[in-house]
């Protein structure tokens, strides 16, 4: 994977598959020139247009870094540093792809190679569950008495998903994160991950198959 | 092999439950504040980096300084004993420098006096001023007095106007 300080991918756009976690601070359409006034800006010097694009992309780095480390003091402490190292390299953002790419592309690097370092220490810190997924349709049938599991609950569920993402390699999991939980495209992560979109599609069936494996018990 | 998407339907509807897991309440109300801070940290560090780099030798001393007990304790001595010493002249500045002269008269410094040089009589009352030399021998106490050496003021002239 290349340097993401150099702003290599393309232009980013949002799925047609939005993301539960991120949706809060969705970008307007003509977030790309005023994005783009944002960064000019913040590369001046100007901390006030730097804290405006933190706020708009924050939840949805934070999302990602979360589901790729299943820990939340570890998604907090990497998010911010994304957001450090990104602005201490904005001079190097040349403009060629969205901010929104770049800083993606920074922060997934910066957790792929956290996650190498903890390799042997990996602790989940799982974040609580919101009020909506007791009645989300698909997780009540999940749950149901249609079930093998008819003792499981939510909470269990969370953690053994989040043990069977955590046996993922990295990148397998971050496909899985980007598409099937925050909702991207295949042409964004490849961006994202500086890869064809072959690789990105041929990662996901194998992390897919691995998941739907170890969580057998839990979907029939 | 098939990568159809129904094959992972039911898994896709449980990897929707990962999108409600949420940070603690309020995370995010101070998160850009928290990340403005780190980057005003980081500079910070970076001032102090190219300082290191401006004067290696502040870098190699502060090393001294932490690595060597004993090159710590001189300096600190050295510092002490130059504030001490500092407290003791400015003090000793402050008092008017007052030499005694033979004969038990005083005559202030020439650095402390005014411009014309000042001659202070034993009883303080008859203090006289004067734009004279101050070795004069009918100043009593001089050092010329005591020799019984007189002067007295001498022209020259020259023959021929040389």
């Amino acid at each position: 994977m290349t340097d993401p300080a150099s702003g290599k991918a393309g232009e980013g756009a949002h799925s047609s598959e939005p993301s539960a976690v991120t949706p809060a601070n969705p970008a307007p359409p003509n977030a790309p020139v005023e994005e783009m006034e944002l960064v000019r800006r913040a590369r001046d010097g100007d901390m006030a247009a730097y804290d405006d694009l933190v706020r708009r992309y924050q939840e949805r780095i934070y999302a990602t870094v979360y589901h790729m480390t299943s820990n939340h003091e570890d998604a907090s402490d990497l998010a911010q540093e994304s957001f450090i190292k990104a602005y201490q390299a904005l001079k190097s953002f040349k403009g060629g792809s969205s901010f929104y790419t770049w800083i993606y592309r920074i922060a997934v690097n910066k957790t792929i190679n956290f996650l190498k370092q903890r390799k042997n220490r990996a602790q989940m810190s799982l974040n609580d569950l919101d009020f909506n997924a007791e009645h989300d349709p698909d997780l009540v049938a999940l749950i149901s008495d249609k079930t093998p599991r008819r003792d499981i609950n939510l909470a269990e569920l969370q953690e053994k998903l989040n043990e069977a993402m955590q046996k993922l390699s990295e990148h397998h999991r971050i496909v899985v994160t980007l598409h099937d939980v925050q909702g991207l495209s295949h042409e964004e992560i490849a961006k994202i991950m500086d890869c064809n979109i072959g690789t990105v599609r041929s990662r996901l069936f194998y992390a897919r198959q691995q998941m739907q494996a170890y969580l057998s018990d839990y979907l029939k | 092999m098939s990568t159809a998407p129904e094959d992972f339907e039911q898994l896709r509807k449980l990897l929707k439950l990962k999108r409600h897991e949420q940070p603690p309440p309020r995370f995010f109300n101070n998160f850009s504040s928290r990340v403005l801070d780190g980057i005003e940290r980081e500079k910070a560090k970076t001032d102090v980096g190219r300082l290191w780099e401006e004067a290696p030798w502040l870098a190699r001393f502060f090393r001294l300084m932490e690595t060597n007990a004993l090159a710590a304790g001189g300096f600190a001595t050295a510092m002490c004993a130059l504030l001490l010493g500092g407290v003791v002249y400015s003090q000793y500045m402050d008092q008017p420098s007052v030499a005694i002269a033979p004969g038990g008269e005083s005559v202030m410094n020439l650095a402390s006096a005014p411009s014309a040089s000042l001659v202070v009589g034993q009883t303080g009352s008859d203090l006289k001023a004067s734009t004279n030399a101050i070795f004069d021998s009918n100043v009593p106490g001089s050092p010329f007095s005591s020799l019984g050496a007189n002067m007295q003021p001498v022209s020259f002239t020259s023959g021929n106007g040389q």
